[in-house]
């Protein structure tokens, strides 16, 4: 399944769907062995974030009947890191949509490792083009 | 009609958008505009938010239509909360 996202390698942290149900959906993505922070002091909670983020986005966009529904990330919320990935880790990424109001969808997400959630939090999501 | 007052939406209001700091609850108005400038000074992400809270306090339900409806004033939501609560 191709997901509606427009970020390419090698800032696509979002690799395969698992399941998308109507109010939620399942992702996962495997961290390169090297290279997983492009040489820079990234934090790699932060990965986690960012793939909670486009799963968030993928989801949303597949949600729409017909051509993907373009959405704009509106806020990052509540996150809590109880763990790391490491290189070469498999990320388990769920999303659950929890509210819509007007143009904004707030979305729970989950990051998984190894059977242990890692990270979660809130995304919002705003329909339409920025 | 349930028993929601004026008084616990406005705590409601404050705590969940941790604006504790910024007003006191009789500085609230109850008829005063939730947005813009002359009013709280909310936004839509504030009114989702705020949504979420009013589900898991009271129980009912602001549909996605409705934001604009129910969020104009501490009035308008508590009116929405009376009107949609079972008990």
């Amino acid at each position: 399944m191709s997901l509606p996202l427009p970020h390419a390698e090698p800032f696509r942290f979002v690799g395969e769907v698992d399941a998308v149900f109507e109010d939620a959906a399942q992702f996962r993505w495997t961290l390169p062995r090297e290279g997983a922070t492009y040489g820079l002091r990234i934090h790699p909670q932060l990965l986690c974030a960012e793939a909670m983020a486009q799963a968030a986005a993928a989801f949303h966009g597949l949600q729409a009947s017909g051509e993907p529904e373009a959405g704009t990330l509106a806020s990052l919320d509540g996150f809590k890191f109880t763990g790391h990935p490491n290189p070469g880790d498999t990320l388990i990424i769920k999303i659950k949509r929890r509210k819509a109001l007007g143009a904004l969808v707030l979305l729970d997400g989950e990051v998984w490792v190894h059977h242990r959630m890692v990270a979660q939090g809130q995304v919002t999501v705003k329909r339409g083009a920025a | 009609m349930a028993d929601v007052t004026t008084a616990a939406v406005v705590e409601l209001l404050l705590d969940s958008l941790n604006l504790r700091e910024e007003y006191d609850p009789e500085e609230v108005a109850p008829d005063a505009s939730l947005f813009g400038d002359d009013g709280l000074g909310l936004d839509s992400l504030d009114a989702l938010q705020l949504a979420v809270a009013i589900e898991e306090r009271f129980g009912v339900t602001i549909g996605e239509d409705e934001g604009e409806t129910v969020f104009q004033s501490v009035n308008t939501i508590v009116a929405h909360i009376a009107a949609n609560s079972d008990s």
